[in-house]
């Protein structure tokens, strides 16, 4: 079992939105200076990514996918297309052409 | 081949061609489009079939030294230009920008790298480049920074490197004296 640290609600205040979206499933990002520096999550979705994280603590060969969120796998597919030369590229090219005629 | 090949040393980046993947429908030399893998698989076995696959020069990073004139392929990682489409996955471009995504490794415009554009290598992108289809190298990551791309890529393909630690641990200690047993095995147990 994962260790957690338990503080009473009464020790913590969160915004009445922040309450909310957890209620409605959605973890909540405390920032520092724009920065995500702590996600607070409901117990439902702890309880369900709970064992990632113990088997994550303990250093297990865990699946890369299983890491991956569904941004980074739409990414990485829009980055494999990506069929087009940037201009920067393409001058590149045309300079080390140039060198090799040289 | 214009890169003589003492330049194709890890950590190299190189303009090279590279392939995207082949997938299906896959249109074959003669114009023929064979609809998927099973239906390839009846016509061809496996005979090797001329068939359009795109490819591009671009960036890529050398995985390996490609010094020894008997391999003809260097295994590369695929290396992207950053482009605003690519930027706007917010969350993700954050962690790749701050070093701390696993899957890339960024590279901002420097002069070590030689790259006019800030980039990113892909770590899973694991192919091999000919090394007639490598045009010029421009820039070198460190060692260091080698370091973290074959940690990340140790992840990424889930690569289980245990036995070789091991087995390297048990030379490290053989060679320390620390394998042998205690000499007088009872009396350390009364200590």
């Amino acid at each position: 079992m994962i260790e957690t640290l338990e503080i009473p609600s009464q020790e913590v205040r969160l915004p009445a939105e922040a309450v909310e979206a957890l209620t409605h499933g959605t973890p909540v990002a405390v920032t520092r200076y724009g920065q995500p520096v702590h996600v607070v999550l409901s117990q439902k979705q702890f309880a369900s990514v709970a064992p990632l994280l113990e088997l994550l603590n303990e250093g297990a060969n865990v699946s890369p996918e299983l890491l991956m969120t569904q941004e980074d796998i739409v990414l990485m597919r829009d980055l494999a297309e990506d069929r087009e030369p940037s201009e920067a590229e393409e001058e590149q090219i045309d300079e080390l052409v140039a060198q090799l005629d040289a | 081949m214009p890169l003589a090949v003492a330049e194709l040393r890890r950590g190299r980046i190189c303009y090279a061609i590279y392939p995207f993947t082949a997938q299906f429908p896959f249109e074959l030399a003669d114009g023929q489009t064979i609809p998927n893998v099973e239906q390839f698989a009846r016509a061809f076995r496996g005979q090797p079939v001329p068939g359009k696959v795109e490819v591009r020069l671009r960036p890529v990073l050398l995985l390996h030294d490609g010094t020894r004139g008997e391999h003809e392929d260097v295994a590369c990682l695929r290396i992207n230009t950053a482009k605003s489409h690519h930027r706007s996955h917010e969350a993700a471009w954050a962690r790749i920008t701050n070093h701390e995504h696993p899957f890339f490794f960024h590279l901002p415009v420097t002069d070590s790298y030689g790259l006019r554009h800030e980039s990113l290598v892909a770590i899973a992108s694991v192919g091999t480049v000919h090394k007639s289809a490598i045009l010029a190298a421009v820039g070198q990551l460190k060692t260091h920074e080698m370091q973290i791309v074959s940690e990340r890529l140790t992840r990424a393909l889930g690569l289980d490197f245990a036995p070789l630690i091991a087995r390297k641990a048990r030379e490290l200690m053989r060679l320390a004296g620390l394998d042998k047993p205690p000499e007088h095995p009872a009396a350390d147990a009364d200590d």
